[in-house]
């Protein structure tokens, strides 16, 4: 279970977040730009640093102001799938999906065998000796949730990943995401404009808006 | 063509090219840790610094060879210190170096500079995310994606170190045989009318440069197919 309670001085506003998330719960993010979303995602993961506050996963305190504590990013296994899929373009596909095995070796001893499984998995297998550059957006797409997957996150966070692809393109990895949902069951969160992926996707929505919850429903 | 070899004092060569090699060096070691610093950190004074940095670039040969003497001449800020236990930098191969090293630090500290900038910070926080630590996350993702514009620098700096001239006659002299670098010695030749010594440079390193720059540009296409 993901607890998260934080806030943050920013640029235009202050960001005050206070959301909980199940195991195999999609939790949707949604708001116009610049609500700081992508800001949230980064206080969770460690790559930014919340000014107040305690967020906490499956009772391991990631950060706490108050008993100052802060997990750096590294430590705290995360699956983060960035806007432009961040693929590393100087490694292959499959060369991106194994960069994280070797920081969780104790996990993963037949790492080769690991890796592709999770290209099968994903349906990248063919795949596995190609640059990020020579491939689609939706591949591209997959090759970055099988590298992130790959570590066995306790959680997975994604910003706005089918914003640039095709309506089909979009259903096929809508898919492939409720499948992870299933078989994976930890908390997800999803950033996204999209209605659709929304309500295909979410368990339940937060609307924010100038870094503050304005609206939370559920979708069902 | 009948060239009389055993006229040509190849002195000069082996000294320029000792003093790239080590110029670039050390210049390399000095600008690349202090470019990527400086790219990740907001402080107060960076761009005072950087400004400093840039100046050996755009000030006239003679004003750096000027400020080098300050330091280093006999009655120097340092050259004041080494004379008194000895030793003296003005008029050797070492003023050389340092002559070279200052008008070459700008160039690769701007060459790295923008190397850094242009590696999109998203691939080292996924990094980080996928557990890689500061290290890992240079040495493996940062560095090798700076790479090309690293190696420009490199280059860059080595060739204006190979070229020095304005600031190695005040500080080194023009010593055959001590400092006389290709620069100094073309001239020196141009000026006695040793046409066979001053061709026969301007040459070598004509050549030697544009091959380099060749090469380069030809390794950077091949090296980012991305």
């Amino acid at each position: 279970m993901l607890k998260i309670d934080l806030q943050k001085k920013l640029w235009h506003f202050d960001l005050q977040i206070r959301f909980d998330v199940d195991p195999g719960q999609v939790m949707v993010l949604w708001g116009p730009s610049g609500a700081g979303k992508t800001t949230v995602l980064e206080c969770i993961s460690g790559l930014r640093l919340p000014d107040q506050g305690q967020i906490e996963l499956d009772r391991q305190i990631f950060f706490s102001s108050s008993r100052k504590i802060n997990l750096p990013a590294r430590e705290r296994r995360i699956g983060y799938l960035f806007q432009n899929y961040a693929l590393f373009p100087h490694m292959t596909v499959a060369e991106n999906i194994e960069f994280g095995l070797q920081y969780h070796r104790d996990q993963n001893d037949r790492a080769e065998n690991w890796s592709e499984e999770m290209m099968q998995a994903f349906g990248i297998k063919h795949l596995v000796d190609r640059y990020p550059y020579q491939l689609s957006g939706g591949e591209q797409q997959r090759a970055a949730l099988a590298r992130a997957m790959a570590v066995k996150p306790g959680l997975l966070l994604l910003d706005e990943p089918f914003s640039s692809l095709d309506h089909q393109t979009r259903l096929d990895l809508r898919a492939l995401l409720k499948d992870v949902k299933k078989k994976w069951k930890i908390p997800i969160i999803l950033v996204t404009h999209d209605l659709e992926d929304a309500q295909a996707l979410g368990d339940f929505v937060i609307n924010i808006h100038n870094g503050k919850i304005k609206l939370f429903h559920e979708t069902s | 063509m009948n060239i009389p070899w055993e006229l040509i004092d190849w002195f000069p060569i082996w000294l320029s090219i000792k003093v790239a090699f080590l110029s670039a060096g050390i210049v390399a070691i000095i600008a690349l840790p202090m470019a990527r610093v400086i790219d990740k950190y907001q402080f107060r004074g960076r761009n005072v610094l950087e400004a400093m940095v840039m100046l050996p670039l755009v000030l006239p040969p003679s004003v750096v060879g000027y400020a080098l003497l300050m330091l280093i001449g006999r009655n120097g800020l340092l050259g004041d210190f080494l004379h008194h236990i000895g030793l003296s930098l003005v008029f050797t191969w070492w003023a050389v170096v340092m002559a070279a090293s200052v008008v070459a630090f700008p160039l690769m500290y701007q060459s790295a500079r923008g190397a850094f900038a242009s590696v999109n910070p998203d691939y080292e926080k996924a990094a980080r995310t996928l557990g890689a630590g500061e290290i890992a996350v240079f040495f493996r993702i940062t560095l090798p994606l700076a790479w090309p514009g690293l190696l420009s620098g490199m280059v860059l700096s080595f060739a204006r170190a190979m070229g020095e001239f304005g600031a190695t006659l005040m500080v080194a002299g023009n010593i055959p045989g001590r400092t006389q670098t290709i620069p100094l010695a073309i001239y020196f030749a141009v000026e006695t009318g040793d046409k066979l010594t001053a061709n026969t440079l301007v040459a070598i390193i004509s050549i030697f440069c544009f091959v380099l720059i060749l090469w380069v540009n030809r390794w950077k296409q091949k090296y980012k197919q991305y």
